[in-house]
């Protein structure tokens, strides 16, 4: 069946189609603007929560002044943890820590990455440092754990390195040797200087 | 179909229906119906593409970095390390946006005023900058989000990197392992000692030139024939008159002038070392005012330059003329007025004040004056033109007629050369040019008897060469080598003597001391008692300094003992008689060393932790 309509009839039905659809295809218009806007603005936001963090970080990287490190660590920690640059900030204030001596310090900041930090494979690498720093606190099973905890193949030389550390504080010497082997044959990155040189250390053994 | 849907479909269904047609047009365009499949992308990297433009991008510079080694490796191993680079730029990539990483505006320009090409006077110059990039044709926008994302890109591995550490507990622990000492002593069994009294018969001879025959062959040997164009055999066929040369003379004016010079006095205040220079740059300062001031005379000033030889003839330099001087310090000469002191110039060797004393113009030279000069000028600008031409020509005859020689000779109107025998690795004559030889031992003049392409053995000479006659490599009879194998043989004996009485004295020594050498006949005066050394000591061979340093920590009033074999096949016995470890404080810049190198196997590890949860598809073949 064929239709014929006049050009009257058509606007009548287009005029008949707006009134039932017209409200609808407004709105659907105007939330589809809003969304964009808010999008936009959203996204805006996004930079400018980043960058600010990011400043801040460069700030820490550039300070000597421990008050204001100390400062900038917790802003970071506290209005930023969403961004990267919270967990990188713990991380250099674990550095400084540590590298002065202060191991309760580097530890707490540690920590942190690991209860809040966003990024997973951040964390494996803070597991190891943390690792690190227990057991120069004579918390070598603690330290032992957290090594293990580490499935991922691609750190084996790291934590071969590490376990060799432990075992050499717990009088283990062979395993000691055995593990130092291991990290020095899983070593992608070379410098194997040092592993070789505690290696060499323990001399060959019986 | 469009009438179908005109006649069927009405209302509302049919502005749904064109509405989704609308989508995939407006986001995908008409262009991907006709385009057919896609190219194949290099690599898929959790669904990501990475172009074969990307991958081949990353070759090439891999390629460079190489330089001409690059020839030599197998192309897939280049292609794969390509492959494995762009992998890993992506994984990085990936995780820096998921994690919502990203530089700062203050960065990225850090970096840029960092780029010596944007500098002026050591400093950043915006005007340098925009025409710099004018000139590449790259807007300032593009420049810098290039620079904005590789910054952000590389911050995870980078906040890996500059994060790591080591306690300071550990450094102290390191840097006594670094400079611990050690009390070494060592007897060393030469073996050159016993081949003296080794006899080698003619049956061990024969059988050892039967098995090592492969290595005993001469070398493969070939003759070229050539044609050689050089440019100054065509200066001398340049026809020359006089009206030629007057021409040339005044187009090429400005060639011919003595050029300006100075009469130039100076005092330098020296910078020893780089820590010194803002102390140098006060006291030049200083001088400098003084002199403004009228408190000094720029004599008095040159009585205090660290230049002592010119300091005795009042700072006198002699002439300065462009070219021979640091740049700075001439620019400063020719910038400044007769009689007047300059400020304070910095220059290689510190900072310098200058004084011009006198001027000579520059000065036009009469063309009678410099005739014999402008002919080999005009001789040589007439010589190289034809000299490119020729070289044009043969290069594409000797290409496009490549089984004979004789064609591009004749074109250019040379005679075909020969050349003596010569190998891949030496030659004489033309084959004494490494290119040379390169050229003719490659695949397509060796085997494929072509002509190789020219050869560009200076800017001015060119070769092209083709296969003449070749010889294989042939065996050497046993006469010409039985010198080398007696050699052999001998060194390989006195080797498994040597070791022999080595086993046996060391086994003597474990039990008895050193004293126990004395029973064997052997003094112990001729053992070599080096005292504590340390790891980088030189007064022991470094192969055995780090053995001693891998040989277990003694008891108190004991040794430990072990052995080497050194490749002389000397045979060494070794003794640690303490072990003394370093008691400095950690040096900082040791623990920092330590840090860097642990921070860049935590960052590796990290990538290749990425790597390893990653879907990734290569694709080698895509490019």
């Amino acid at each position: 069946m064929i239709e014929y309509k006049s050009d009257e009839e058509k606007a009548e039905d287009v005029k008949a189609w707006w009134r039932e659809y017209g409200s609808s295809v407004i709105a659907a218009i105007i939330l589809a603007i809003v969304g964009l806007f808010g999008w936009e603005y959203w996204q805006k936001h996004q930079v400018q929560t980043t960058e600010a963090a990011a400043l801040e970080y460069q700030k820490l990287l550039k300070t000597t002044d421990k008050t204001q490190s100390d400062k900038l660590v917790s802003e970071l920690q506290a209005s930023y943890a969403k961004t990267p640059y919270a967990a990188l900030a713990s991380l250099e204030a674990a550095k400084v820590a540590a590298e002065q001596g202060d191991l309760e310090a580097a530890a707490k900041a540690l920590r942190w990455v690991m209860d809040n930090g966003k990024d997973p494979d951040l964390k494996l690498v803070t597991t190891l440092r943390l690792a690190r720093v227990l057991l120069d606190q004579n918390k070598q099973d603690e330290a032992l754990k957290l090594v293990d905890s580490v499935s991922s193949t691609a750190y084996e030389s790291l934590k071969q390195e590490l376990k060799g550390d432990i075992f050499v504080t717990k009088n283990q010497l062979n395993e000691a040797r055995e593990a130092y082997k291991k990290a020095i044959a899983a070593n992608q990155a070379g410098g194997n200087e040092l592993i070789q040189l505690k290696l060499d250390n323990l001399g060959q053994g019986a | 179909m469009l009438q179908n849907l005109h006649d069927n479909i009405k209302g509302w269904a049919s502005y749904v229906i064109v509405g989704m047609l609308i989508v995939p047009f407006a986001l995908w365009g008409i262009n991907s119906y006709f385009d057919g499949g896609k190219a194949i992308p290099a690599a898929t990297v959790n669904g990501e593409e990475i172009s074969s433009m990307q991958a081949q991008n990353r070759l090439a510079q891999i390629r460079q970095q190489f330089g001409p080694m690059a020839a030599n490796m197998d192309p897939t191993t280049l292609k794969n390390m390509a492959l494995d680079g762009v992998i890993t730029q992506e994984l990085m990539r990936q995780k820096v946006k998921e994690q919502g990483y990203r530089a700062t505006p203050q960065q990225v320009f850090d970096v840029i005023a960092g780029m010596e090409a944007f500098q002026k006077d050591g400093k950043f110059d915006r005007a340098q900058y925009e025409s710099i990039l004018n000139a590449n044709r790259r807007s300032s926008l593009e420049f810098e989000q290039g620079i904005l994302d590789d910054l952000t890109n590389s911050q995870f591995q980078k906040g890996i990197a500059e994060t790591a550490f080591i306690t300071k507990a550990q450094a102290t622990q390191y840097q006594a392992l670094q400079n611990q000492k050690r009390d070494v002593s060592s007897f060393t069994v030469k073996a050159a000692d016993f081949e003296a009294q080794i006899q080698v018969t003619d049956q061990q001879i024969n059988e050892y030139y039967e098995k090592n025959k492969s290595s005993y062959m001469t070398e493969e040997r070939i003759k070229v024939s050539y044609l050689t164009l050089k440019q100054d055999d065509y200066a001398k066929q340049v026809q020359v008159d006089e009206a030629g040369l007057q021409a040339y003379y005044e187009q090429n004016n400005d060639k011919y002038i003595t050029p300006e010079s100075r009469q130039t006095s100076h005092v330098l205040v020296a910078v020893t070392e780089p820590s010194k220079d803002a102390e140098a740059k006060a006291k030049a300062d200083a001088l400098y005012a003084d002199i403004l001031a009228n408190k000094k005379t720029f004599e008095q000033a040159v009585a205090e330059s660290d230049d002592k030889d010119t300091a005795a003839k009042g700072g006198a330099l002699g002439e300065v003329v462009v070219g021979d001087w640091d740049p700075n310090f001439e620019k400063a000469v020719f910038a400044l007025e007769l009689n007047k002191v300059s400020e304070p110039i910095k220059t290689q060797r510190g900072y310098e004040l200058a004084l011009v004393t006198a001027i000579k113009p520059a000065e036009q030279k009469s063309f009678a004056d410099v005739k014999a000069q402008v002919e080999t000028d005009f001789r040589n600008t007439e010589a190289e033109k034809i000299f490119q031409e020729k070289l044009q020509s043969v290069q594409n005859i000797a290409y496009e007629q490549s089984g004979d020689l004789a064609p591009a000779a004749k074109a250019a109107g040379l005679t075909i050369q020969e050349s003596d025998w010569f190998t891949q690795n030496a030659g004489t004559g033309i084959a004494e040019n490494p290119k040379v030889r390169q050229a003719a031992f490659s695949e397509d003049v060796l085997k494929s008897g072509k002509n190789s392409a020219l050869i560009p053995v200076t800017d001015t000479e060119g070769v092209v060469v083709r296969l003449a006659s070749q010889e294989a490599p042939a065996q050497k009879p046993l006469a010409d080598v039985k010198e080398m194998i007696v050699a052999s043989l001998k060194a390989e004996e006195a080797r498994k003597q040597a070791e022999a009485k080595g086993k046996e004295l060391l086994e003597k020594v474990k039990a008895g001391g050193w004293a126990a050498l004395e029973a064997a006949g052997i003094p112990t005066t001729a053992v070599q008692k080096s005292g504590l050394i340390g790891r980088s000591d030189s007064a022991l061979n470094p192969e055995l300094v780090q053995k001693a340093f891998s040989m277990g920590r003694p008891a108190k009033d004991q040794f430990t003992w072990d052995s080497l074999i050194l490749p002389t096949g000397d045979y060494v016995l070794l003794s640690v008689a303490a072990v003394q470890d370093g008691t400095d404080e950690a040096d900082a810049n040791i623990a920092k060393g330590y840090s860097a190198n642990l921070g860049n196997r935590e960052a590796l590890a990290a990538i290749e932790a990425l790597r390893e949860q990653a879907k990734i598809e290569r694709h080698p073949d895509s490019f």
